[in-house]
């Protein structure tokens, strides 16, 4: 049996790395498979979204439906055909200290 | 472009950051590109970070906010179903002035672009708990900088 295939939303400013496309397809059974696989044709999304150490980095929000990842299994979050990945900036600031 | 915000969303933007005194408000208004339609009041959970992690999270919702990302990803959701998107993320400054700080910028632009384009930064300044001034700051794509500019308040 193949990989399930999943659509992945995108954010704007990383949108240079899809040729402009706010949704893409990928396949994985995992949210850190199909970041691997994105990353195989869209080249530098997983360094936006991952740190050093292969985290998901603190402002960068994913969702599996409408269920953040952080409250799943994390990068490690089971994936389904026909599942939604949405990738959502955070929002934050503050005054000057 | 320049979109006016309506009068009742702009009073209850207002009235937002004056109730959340002394906490920074922070909140979305969506709308299509001709006009904004809904404002929603977010949850800052910059306490809650802050409790967590403090050496990661030194600010707490006296002088920084973030907004609940639960709360983003309802909004996102709801503005994609209305064929609508963020047209202004606003927060409030306590008992500072409404400029946007070095902190707000660094997420509010990434990868050398807005995080959300086509929302434009509102800043209310709350001094002594009263709303004093606000500025709103628009995406400049050819200087890839917030061009700011005064907000009458009500």
């Amino acid at each position: 049996m193949g990989q399930p295939s999943i659509t992945v939303r995108i954010p704007p400013p990383l949108r240079k790395l899809t040729g402009g496309q706010e949704e893409v397809s990928g396949t994985g059974g995992t949210v850190s498979a199909l970041i691997a696989d994105l990353e195989s044709r869209h080249a530098g999304l997983r360094d936006r979204l991952l740190d050093e150490q292969g985290r998901l980095r603190k402002f960068v929000n994913v969702y599996v439906n409408d269920e953040d990842v952080r409250f799943l299994k994390d990068l490690e979050t089971e994936l389904r055909e026909g599942m939604t990945v949405t990738v959502v900036p955070a929002i934050a600031g503050g005054s000057a200290t | 472009m320049k979109l006016p915000i309506p009068l009742p969303i702009l009073r209850a933007m207002v009235a937002h950051a004056r109730e959340s005194y002394p906490a920074e408000a922070c909140g979305i208004i969506i709308g299509t590109t001709e006009r904004l339609t809904r404002l929603t009041r977010c949850r800052n959970v910059q306490d809650d970070l802050h409790a967590e992690d403090p050496a990661a999270h030194p600010r707490t919702t006296r002088d920084g906010y973030s907004i609940h990302p639960q709360d983003m990803f309802a909004i996102m959701k709801e503005a994609r179903e209305r064929g609508e998107a963020f047209r202004v993320i606003y927060h409030s400054h306590i008992d500072a002035g409404a400029y946007f700080s070095d902190e707000d910028k660094r997420v509010a632009i990434w990868e050398g672009e807005a995080t959300y384009p086509e929302a434009a930064h509102v800043v209310i300044s709350v001094v002594g708990g009263e709303p004093k001034e606000a500025n709103i700051f628009r995406w400049n794509p050819g200087r890839r900088e917030f061009d700011g500019e005064a907000l009458e308040l009500p």
